[in-house]
């Protein structure tokens, strides 16, 4: 079988600046690949470059069987490659429920839409307390909520999320990472970008360490364990 | 009350026409971040095909305002297509399409003026006659002009508000990158919002040379008017833009009754100096939070 999304030799950045030096993985469908490694190492670059905001210089991006290399951002939204931005970046003075339905923008007549919003609603309940709110009232961890759910809207085949526990106290962590499991045990597949590997070790079935924009080691969850110097070479702390 | 009602007829004319003006300006620049310095001479293009259409097949007033939306729906269009389309994402681009539309301005006015000459045309596509209320006289060309502005301001705010296409130009305009990530094709939503502005000015020039007279300046000063507009309501906020251009239209009118018509203006843009310094992002702009 296929991966449902890999990267060959990847390189890219901007203008002049590579920021991705011969970077490949695989991620197989069901599956939750973590990229990890400190900020500024090129792991947001990664994921602008698979959504299509970058084009690579180098390599080749394949999804569900096709090279997608020439694939505009919104083709690449319509093909089933979801990217949930850092930070939210929602759509602040639309109300909660507008950003959801954003989410559903590709969905046809046919699509049962008020069924996805409803999906959305039993994962994360707050969010129908608050769906005629302006999103820019909302709690920080509510604020990823909205982000996360209004990436589900799309029914996508894969998404990639960029820091899901930026800036959210413990607590709301836990909250969004039990929701993220949830969707994992349905049979989801992800891309998570984290800082931090703590929440990842049970959440990801494959690690990837990112350094200076390489990959430069990568393995399963128990894997990265058994050799925790590495991580600790690379993250500091324990 | 005469005053009173003259006062008000004429600030609810003059806000109708700044209105379709300014709220164009403003959908474009909330947008597609750029100042449309050709959006005058949009009204101007407008005025003119419409007067085309009224001696050449001498078209009644409904067709004519058809004829000036179309024709600014065009220009929107080939601007799009043919200019911002290819400078968009560049760096600078604020900068250098300001210089690109102004060029593209200048150019329009000198194929007015050699196709028309200078020489300024009464409007034919106008409707004669007039009613009274109390001891003031009202034409009906303000009726018109108000209601159609009214319509088609109206009708734009419910597109924006509850189409498809309406929601994604909004989603485009706050955060361009996060549409693109919804499946939004920012390309052709750029291109729907240039037809639609486009469109607004074109009615807007119509309307304005009922009330003068066609020349190849008189997008000039509405232009003006309708950047200073924008500015006092914050750029880019599109119901802020069609409430501010009634309120100075109305203070305009004020000021030109009580003091004469050449206060009106420099009134207008002291309280914009004033409003900008109590509020530099203008009055319903969102003061802009960085976040990380």
């Amino acid at each position: 079988m296929t991966a449902l999304l890999s990267c060959h030799n990847l390189v890219a950045g901007y203008l002049n600046r590579p920021v991705l030096h011969d970077v490949s993985f695989e991620i197989d469908h069901g599956g939750v690949v973590a990229l990890i490694g400190p900020n500024g190492h090129g792991k947001t670059t990664l994921l602008r470059t698979i959504s299509g905001f970058l084009t690579p210089r180098d390599g080749n991006i394949e999804f569900d069987g096709e090279n997608v290399n020439r694939l505009s951002v919104h083709k690449r939204v319509e093909v089933g490659l979801i990217h949930v931005p850092q930070g939210d970046q929602l759509f602040t003075e639309m109300t909660v429920e507008e950003n959801l339905m954003m989410g559903a923008y590709l969905a046809k007549g046919s699509d049962r839409v008020s069924d996805r919003l409803e999906d959305v609603f039993n994962l994360f309940p707050k969010l129908k307390e608050r769906r005629n709110q302006i999103t820019s009232g909302l709690s920080g961890g509510e604020r990823r909520m909205v982000g996360i759910g209004r990436g589900l809207m799309a029914k996508s085949k894969i998404m990639m999320l960029d820091e899901p526990s930026l800036g959210l106290a413990p607590l709301v962590i836990e909250q969004i990472y039990e929701a993220l499991g949830f969707l994992r045990s349905e049979g989801a597949s992800f891309l998570v970008v984290e800082e931090n590997p703590s929440r990842l070790i049970d959440f990801a079935n494959k690690l990837c360490l990112m350094d200076a924009g390489h990959i430069v080691w990568q393995g399963t969850a128990e894997e990265a364990i058994s050799s925790g110097d590495i991580l600790k070479t690379y993250l500091g702390g324990d | 009350m005469d005053v009173l009602i003259q006062i008000l007829i004429t600030g609810l004319t003059l806000g109708a026409m700044y209105a379709l003006a300014s709220v164009g300006l403003s959908l474009i620049y909330g947008t597609l971040g750029m100042f449309n310095m050709a959006h005058g001479l949009f009204m101007t293009l407008g005025a003119y095909v419409a007067y085309s259409a009224a001696v050449i097949f001498g078209v009644p007033v409904v067709v004519g305002i058809l004829v000036a939306m179309a024709a600014g729906a065009l220009i929107g269009i080939a601007t799009h297509l043919l200019i911002v389309r290819f400078m968009l994402g560049s760096k600078e681009f604020g900068t250098n399409i300001l210089v690109a539309t102004a060029g593209l301005g200048i150019l329009i006015e000198d194929l007015i003026l050699k196709t028309y000459g200078g020489y300024p045309y009464p409007q034919p596509l106008k409707v004669e006659g007039y009613t009274r209320l109390g001891g003031v006289t009202i034409t009906y060309q303000a009726i018109i002009t108000f209601f159609v502005a009214l319509t088609l301001i109206l009708a734009v705010a419910w597109l924006l508000k509850n189409t498809r296409f309406g929601r994604a130009i909004r989603a485009t305009a706050l955060n361009r990158e996060a549409a693109m990530l919804m499946g939004v094709k920012a390309d052709s939503v750029f291109l729907q919002v240039m037809a639609l502005a486009g469109m607004l000015a074109g009615v807007a020039g119509l309307m304005i040379s009922t009330q003068a007279t066609l020349s190849p300046q008189m997008g000039g000063d509405p232009l003006l008017k309708a950047f200073v507009i924008c500015v006092v309501a914050g750029l880019g906020n599109v119901w802020g833009a069609g409430l501010c251009a009634f309120a100075l239209a109305l203070l305009e009118a004020t000021i030109g009754f009580y003091f004469g018509v050449r206060f009106g203006f420099p009134t207008m843009l002291l309280l914009v100096i004033l409003v900008l310094i109590w509020r530099p992002q203008g009055l319903f702009g969102q003061e802009q939070v960085v976040r990380l």
